[in-house]
Formats: structure tokens, C-alpha cells, sequence
């Protein structure tokens, strides 16, 4: 890894072809995270990956690991995206919500998830502010842990703390509101 | 513990990331209350569904395999765009020598230009213990004239005051300031290759030096006309001076060498109205281009700039190696940067430079750092501080072109 970085500092380019392979599906899954929207997360890979080529010059090896700084350039570049984006085009991604079949029925009989609770989670993360949506992101789908995350979002270890707490609650509120609604329009019991 | 403090504790128990003793007491507290553990349930069932709906998204969803061609494509157009030709082969040229990093960037040229031309301003604005040697050797050999000691038992001087001039001719002569009394000036001007005093001038406020300088002064068809109306001349003011003029000397050769004179100022009074003017009685010229606004050379400016050079070198250097605190302040010295250099331009201070660089390289210097601290990763009110000292000092060294352009600022010694 050192010697790929040191290559890629050079501007060696089968350095950095080999850091878009290993790191794509990380910038990448953050990127559908923070957006819901496949097409704008295939857009933000590719500029996150110009700025990696960038500012190959600023990254200081001793100052912290090459993933933190991807991170925090990830996070950075899907909330200027975000607010460039037009109004319209704010809602989640209709192909996040219609999953292939397959998966559907292996999730459902693996991990207990049903497509309507998944539907909920996703819409109503998307709908979250980013400051809670991150902190989200980074510890439950990148298994981060606390003390890595203050690092990357450059904020206290108690910040984390809380903040990760708040998110959480945030996000299980919202999904029983749009339960309860959901089932008094379907005129349903829960 | 409490309901609410166990509450607000679930998600990082179930995180692991609380100490032994957090945990211990959530555990106890756990063990006693029923909704709480209702709440830790249904807590680790949510992050439980955070992580399935992950692990979906990552296995149906990849980025598209063209992904790298397009990258590729594009970091090449825009590193043929961004660099012309010769920079790319000599950065190059530079990186694939085997190091760890690559050590020419935008940082390292930034801070090898400044360090570089705030050295340049340090040496000309260095104070005098710095260039002590030869001055102490120029007071030595004018105070073991026969002559000079002579003058100073008759005029019974217990101190003596031995400024020496900071430039020396291309002859090797330079002046000593030996007495610089209101009333009485004595000057030697000293040969380093001899080492000797090859002349002494001496000026004395009397009535025949008054009566020159009133004479001087007439010439003025204005104070002539003063004068007749009845004006007297109220107040009188010796001072001495010196030039480095370009003479073609005895090998034919164009030299410089310095000329000292002596300056008076009179004025001339008459009922509520008054005349002021300075000549040059060596010469005997009318000199009244001059403004009162002149500083001293021992100018409380001359440490300050000298100071100000230092800490830019020292503040460029922290910024370059990122350090946070010593951020905070540059934006907040950007701005003393602008202040400072709009006073030397304002008040033309020639004594605290002697030349170009002060008056305009202090502005220059703030507006560097400043851009230094707007590029480096400033944020909040360390950003607008840093980008109104810059604005501050580029618009200050615009003042000082347009002061100087148009002769407000006279950048020449002054005697």
C-alpha cells in the first residue's frame, strides 16, 4: 500500500488505477448512501477520483491513513453535490426501491428485512440532514468506529457520541411516523 | 443511573464504545428496568436493519465498469490543460527521483520564494548591532584624530554622540556623526583603506551661519517680499545631510561617492502670518521641498520593521507545516501587515528603509501570507480575517504605487 501511494504521489498512473480499483466500491456506496440516487453517485466517483489525482501533492502520509482523507473528500464532495443539485431531482433514486427479485426474497429469509421496511429506511435516511446522515453512514454501513469517525469528520469523540445517538432516534421516529400514516391510509392495524 | 441517561448511553453500549464502568452500570441498571430493555431492544433491531439495507445496496448496486476509462480520459486532458509542456517535464524531472513525497509543491515554492525575499528585507532593514564591526572601527579612527579630540576638550563634550552613517562610497569613505547638538554639528569623514579622517566639517549655529541662512532664504521672491514688508526671522534649526551622487572620477571611471552638507531651516514671521524654508548651506541653495513630516533615523520604525520581516519569515514557516495555531494569527497579521505598510507609505519613510523594498514589501508580504492563510485550510472567522488583510494590503500597495508614482512618497534620503 505504502509503495502504491508513493507511486501514485508521483504521479505513477498504474498507481492510481490500482487505488480506483481497491477504493471504488467504498466512495461509491457512500456516495448511493448520501444521495439515494445511482446516477449522481456514479458522478461523484468520478470527481472524487479527479480530486484525488488533484491534490496528490497535499496528502501527507504522516498527518493520517489515504482512507480517512478519501472519506472526508467523499463526504465533502456528495454535500456540494447535493446542493447543486435542482429541487426535482431531490427524490431517492426509483431503482434503489425496486430491487431484483432474488435479492429480495434472500434478504427476507436471511436477515429478517422486509421490502417495505427497507423502502421506509432508505427514503427516510435521504431525508435526513447531513449531519446526521453521515454519522450514520460511517458507523452502521462502514463499521467505523467512534474515535475514526471524529477523525474524518474532524469533530470531538463526544460530538460522535451524541450525535450518533441523536441520528438513531431521528431515524426510528420518522420510520414509525410513516408507518403509523402508511396504515391509516391502507386502513390497516398494525 | 436513570432512565434517561441509560436512554441516551443504548446506541454506544451496543456500538462497544463505552468504558467498563458505563457499561457495568447500564448492565445494572438494565437488569431492573423493563423498558429500558424494551428500548435496547427494539434499538438493536433498527441498527440490525441499518446494516441488512447496507449490505443490499452494496450487492446489487457497483459502479459502472467504465468508470476508470473515463477517469483516465480525463485526468489526462485536464494535466494537458492545468501545466504547460516544460513544467510537466521538469516536475518530472524532479519527482522520479526516488524520495518519499514529492517535495516541490505549491507549499515548498511558496515558502523558498518568501523566506528568500524576506531575507533580502531583513539585511536592509537590520538594526545597527548587526552591522556594529565597522562602524566601531569608524568612530575609533575619527576619535584618535588629533584634530576632532582637540575640538571636543575645547568645547568641553563629555559624550560623544558617533552615529555612523549605514552606506559607505565607492572610495571606502563614509561619515561619523560626532556632535549633533541643536547649535553646534561636527562630522568626519572617514577612509577605511587609509583609515583616516580625511575631512572634518563643522557647522555652528552663530549669527554669521544665521545671517547665511537668512541670506540663502531671500533669494525666494516670496520671503524677499516677506522680508521687505518687514518680517523678521523667528526661528533657526541646523541639520546635517548627505548624498551619493555618481561622479566620474580620476581613472575616468563613474563612481559613487558621498557629499555631505549642511541644511538650515528658518522661519520667517510677520503679525499672524509666517514663512518657512530650508536651504542648503553648503551649497547655497534653496532646499524647501521639504516637509516637517520627517522621521528621525533612530525612528522607533526601524526596530518594528525589522521585527516584522523576522516574524513573516517565522509565520510563513509555521504555515507551512500546517501548524493550527500560528494560522489563527496570520490572518490577524495580514492586517498589521496592511496597517504598517500604509503608515510607510502615508508617511514616506525613508529613514525606517532607505530604499524601495520596505515600502512596498510589506504589503507585498501581507498579501502573500494572507493568500497563504485563505489556501491553507482556514475556516470560519480565520478565513475573513485572512481575506480582509489581504484585501487590505493589496489595496495599501496600490496606494503606495499611485503615492510614489505621483511623488507623494519620495523614496531618497532625505539629507
Amino acid at each position: 500500500m505504502t509503495k502504491k501511494l508513493e507511486k501514485w504521489q508521483i504521479g505513477d498512473m498504474k498507481a492510481f488505477e490500482a487505488l480506483f480499483l481497491e477504493f471504488k466500491g467504498l466512495v461509491f456506496k457512500n456516495a448511493i448512501f448520501m444521495t439515494g440516487n445511482r446516477v449522481e453517485a456514479e458522478d461523484i466517483l468520478q470527481e472524487v477520483f479527479i480530486k484525488v489525482w488533484r491534490s496528490r501533492h497535499d496528502f501527507n502520509p504522516e498527518k493520517g491513513k489515504f482512507v480517512t482523507w478519501l472519506y472526508k473528500i467523499t463526504l465533502n464532495q456528495c454535500i456540494s453535490n447535493h446542493r447543486k443539485k435542482r429541487p426535482d431531482s431531490l427524490s431517492l433514486d426509483d431503482e434503489l426501491l425496486s430491487l431484483s427479485d432474488s435479492i429480495k426474497t434472500d434478504f427476507i429469509e436471511e436477515n429478517l428485512i422486509n421490502k417495505m421496511e427497507y423502502e421506509k429506511l432508505m427514503r427516510e435516511l435521504n431525508q435526513l440532514d447531513n449531519k446526521h446522515k453521515q454519522v450514520l453512514i460511517l458507523r452502521y454501513f462502514n463499521d467505523l468506529s467512534y474515535s475514526e469517525i471524529a477523525e474524518i469528520l474532524e469533530i470531538p469523540l463526544g460530538t460522535v457520541k451524541s450525535r450518533i445517538f441523536i441520528a438513531v432516534r431521528l431515524l426510528r421516529e420518522r420510520m414509525q411516523m410513516e408507518m403509523k400514516y402508511n396504515c391509516v391510509d391502507t386502513g390497516r392495524m398494525l | 443511573m436513570k432512565c434517561n441517561d441509560t436512554e441516551r448511553l443504548i446506541t454506544a453500549f451496543l456500538d462497544g464504545e463505552l468504558t467498563d464502568k458505563e457499561r457495568s452500570e447500564i448492565i445494572e441498571h438494565l437488569s431492573t428496568c423493563q423498558h429500558c430493555r424494551d428500548e435496547m431492544s427494539s434499538t438493536s433491531d433498527f441498527i440490525s436493519l441499518l446494516h441488512s439495507s447496507s449490505e443490499i445496496i452494496l450487492t446489487e448496486f457497483s459502479p459502472s465498469p467504465a468508470s476508470w476509462k473515463t477517469l483516465k480520459q480525463r485526468v489526462i486532458e485536464e494535466d494537458k490543460k492545468s501545466k504547460p509542456c516544460i513544467v510537466n517535464k521538469i516536475e518530472k524531472l524532479i519527482k522520479v527521483q526516488p524520495g518519499k513525497t514529492a517535495w516541490l509543491n505549491w507549499r515548498t515554492i511558496t515558502v523558498g520564494a518568501l523566506v528568500l525575499l524576506l531575507s533580502v528585507g531583513l539585511i536592509f532593514t537590520a538594526p545597527s548591532f548587526l552591522k556594529q564591526d565597522y562602524k566601531t572601527l569608524a568612530a575609533n579612527i575619527s576619535l584618535s584624530n588629533p584634530s576632532v579630540q582637540e575640538i571636543i576638550n575645547e568645547r568641553g563634550i563629555a559624550t560623544v554622540n558617533e552615529h555612523v552613517i549605514d552606506k559607505i562610497d565607492d572610495r571606502g569613505h563614509t561619515f561619523v556623526v560626532l556632535i549633533n547638538d541643536p547649535d553646534y554639528i561636527l562630522i568626519s569623514e572617514v577612509n577605511f583603506e587609509t583609515e583616516e579622517v580625511v575631512q572634518l566639517y563643522e557647522i555652528e549655529l552663530n549669527d554669521d551661519t544665521k545671517q547665511t541662512i537668512i541670506d540663502i532664504a531671500g533669494t525666494d521672491p516670496a520671503i524677499k517680499d516677506f522680508l521687505e514688508q518687514g518680517a523678521h526671522a523667528s526661528e533657526f534649526e541646523i541639520y546635517w545631510g548627505y548624498k551619493f551622487d555618481d561622479v566620474i572620477g580620476q581613472d575616468g571611471n563613474v563612481q559613487q561617492q558621498g557629499k555631505l552638507h549642511f541644511t538650515g531651516y528658518v522661519k520667517f514671521e510677520l503679525e499672524e502670518r509666517s514663512y518657512y524654508s530650508y536651504v542648503n548651506i553648503t551649497d547655497g541653495y534653496i532646499d524647501s521641498a521639504y516637509t516637517p513630516l520627517v522621521i528621525s533615523p533612530n525612528s522607533i520604525f526601524t526596530p518594528i520593521a525589522f521585527i516584522m520581516h523576522l516574524l513573516g519569515i517565522i509565520i510563513i514557516i509555521a504555515l507551512a507545516l500546517q501548524n493550527k495555531i500560528l494560522m489563527k494569527i496570520t490572518g490577524t497579521l495580514s492586517i498589521i501587515f496592511a496597517v504598517m505598510g500604509l503608515l510607510c507609505g502615508l508617511f514616506a519613510v525613508q529613514w525606517v528603509m532607505t530604499n524601495l523594498i520596505g515600502t512596498f514589501s510589506i504589503p507585498i508580504f501581507g498579501s502573500i501570507i494572507g493568500a497563504v492563510g485563505i489556501k491553507m485550510n482556514t475556516t470560519g472567522n480565520n478565513r475573513i480575517l485572512s481575506i480582509l488583510g489581504t484585501s487590505l494590503c493589496i489595496i495599501v500597495f496600490i496606494l503606495d504605487m499611485i503615492f510614489f508614482m505621483t511623488g507623494i512618497i519620495v523614496l531618497e534620503p532625505v539629507f
